[in-house]
């Protein structure tokens, strides 16, 4: 079976996607923090 | 705790996003999940779970802190009062009061099988199982949850010491309060979950091909299982509506939870971006930890036909049966510490879950009835438990899978319909939109205004349609149940029906009491 290009496609669109999502908010998050 | 009549607060900003995050994260990110995706399409699976994602599961994250943000400054920390706030209608209290009743129904089976997971983290530690077969594994937890006998359980004692102590420690916490009970809780299990989640997933993925004799049985075999997209999925609508289905699970909308704990905050405070870190947070766990370690750990131990017949057998198989077999064999070196942290991991995924299904009880209690909190979790407390020995005691016959259906799969589409027409239709867009975005440390993209206006209502009610045709009125009508289980099926829709008119009692008696001392 193996996984395919396009499986590799999809696993690390998926990740980035979220990795990114997650790194945006947590940054927003304590930047605001800190200003406060 | 609160001091003077005042409502207690979020001690951090993170404490909040944290235990918003504990409460969308649970077993079923695990579990349910890689089932989903593999079943469904493979990567092609992940097309129409981020479009749902935006469609419904963002929205309705933003529309359920908005309902609680705004409930709370009016001091309403459960859903009756929020709703009487945004609709000034009789009826308003009574459809809120099906938010007392989901997380209520919902936490007297949930801490039962929360326990399992102290139970079998405790069981892995100590060797309990080690080589067994499924036939073993599943005698060993049959034995445990008193549905059989089996040398190591004769009885369901055990069971039901762990699920005792799971309980003290759930109300134990909700009686702590909001910011030393629940968020010291959050910041404490969440960076565990975290840990022993990458932990897991750098174990797993390194773990390469356990037999060679079998180079087809690999973690990468795992991944393929998963990720390798099947396009011709995406014309099947059932593939749409099990995203549909898996990201208002995974977000744990529609259960009254998260309209509590954003009662606690104050009017300006931002809901906007902790709305959309709680969601990314739940995603981490879910697209990228959940999917790196059950299903993938499967296919290499077990190969890719038997993991597909594990994965039809449910999540539960996936978790107590395969797990434990994976964990106890000579192949998955240190597995019996491997096993405790996965468990554990499991664990702390429920107890943040379950602790925010107390809250809004207990939070009904003490703004409706002005009840202190040792007084509203110990009434909870006496009632959770005397309806969780049902559960315990009439596992094998359905009971819990009864109570799931309806208060845990059908009543929260249902629920989440209701809130959705009521914040964007009924108290209207404008004032909610301007609502949601006060105070906000981003803005809402203005796109999503018609999105939470028509879109996702619209899907909602598909679902629900979809729901009620294809499962719920098989369910009602006992399709498919055994003639022994149809006593205790009744017995559950009875149990829940009471739970229901006692709530609906409860709403009627403390808004007769509030409007006569307004009197």
């Amino acid at each position: 079976m193996g996984l395919t290009t396009s499986g590799i496609i999809f696993l690390a669109l998926a990740w980035s996607i979220i990795i990114t999502l997650t790194v945006f908010s947590f940054y927003k998050v304590f930047k605001g923090e800190k200003k406060k | 705790m609160a001091q003077n009549g005042e409502r207690e607060q979020w001690g951090t900003k993170i404490g909040l996003i944290l235990a918003v995050a504990g409460n969308a994260v649970g077993l079923g990110n695990f579990l349910r999940f890689p089932v989903q995706a593999a079943q469904n399409g493979g990567g092609a699976f992940m097309i129409p779970y981020f479009i749902f994602f935006i469609l419904l599961g963002i929205p309705l994250m933003w529309i359920e802190w908005g309902i609680g943000r705004h409930g709370g400054t009016f001091k309403h920390g459960s859903t009756p009062g929020m709703f009487d706030v945004l609709w000034k209608n009789k009826l308003a209290k009574y459809f809120g009061a099906l938010g007392l009743f989901i997380s209520i129904t919902i936490l007297i089976y949930y801490t039962y099988i929360e326990s399992w997971t102290l139970g079998f983290s405790l069981f892995s530690i100590l060797g309990m199982y080690s080589h067994e077969t499924k036939e073993t594994m599943t005698t060993f937890l049959s034995s445990y949850q008193g549905s059989t006998t089996s040398q190591t359980f004769t009885s369901i004692l055990p069971a039901y010491i762990l699920m005792i102590i799971t309980f003290f420690i759930n109300f134990w916490v909700l009686y702590r309060g909001i910011s030393r009970g629940i968020e010291k809780l959050a910041k404490i299990a969440m960076p565990m979950l975290f840990i022993f989640g990458v932990i897991l997933a750098i174990r797993i993925v390194t773990l390469g091909t356990p037999d060679p004799t079998h180079p087809e049985n690999s973690v990468l075999n795992g991944f393929a299982f998963i990720w390798n997209p099947d396009f011709s999925a995406l014309g099947n609508p059932n593939i749409w509506l099990a995203a549909a289905g898996q990201i208002f699970f995974t977000l744990s909308v529609g259960m009254g939870t998260i309209h509590a704990y954003a009662s606690y905050l104050k009017k300006n405070d931002d809901i906007v971006l902790s709305g959309l870190a709680t969601s990314s947070t739940n995603e981490f766990v879910e697209v990228i930890l959940g999917g790196s370690i059950a299903i993938p750990v499967a296919v290499a131990f077990f190969g890719l036909e038997a993991t597909k017949e594990i994965a039809a057998g449910g999540s539960f198989n996936l978790g107590f049966v395969s797990m434990p077999i994976i964990f106890g064999s000579d192949a998955f070196p240190m597995g019996e510490i491997f096993g405790f942290m996965w468990f554990l991991l499991l664990f702390f995924a429920g107890i943040t879950s379950s602790v925010a299904m107390g809250q809004p009880v207990v939070a009904f209690l003490e703004d409706e009835f002005g009840m202190d909190r040792k007084k509203a979790v110990g009434t909870l407390a006496i009632g959770v438990l005397i309806a969780v020995q049902f559960v315990v005691f009439f596992l094998k016959y359905g009971f819990l899978d009864e109570m799931d259906y309806w208060a845990g799969t059908f009543g929260l589409v249902v629920f989440a319909l209701i809130e959705t027409i009521l914040f964007m239709w009924v108290f209207g867009a404008d004032k909610a939109w301007k609502e949601m975005n006060n105070g906000g440390d981003i803005k809402i993209p203005f796109f999503f205004y018609y999105i939470m206006k028509y879109v996702t209502p619209v899907i909602l009610m598909i679902l629900m349609i979809w729901w009620f045709v294809q499962s719920a009125l098989p369910t009602l009508m006992l399709h498919n149940v055994s003639p022994v289980n149809v006593p205790y099926i009744w017995g559950a829709r009875v149990l829940m029906v009471i739970i229901a008119f006692i709530l609906i009692w409860m709403v009627k008696k403390a808004w007769d009491n509030n409007h006569s001392e307004v009197k």
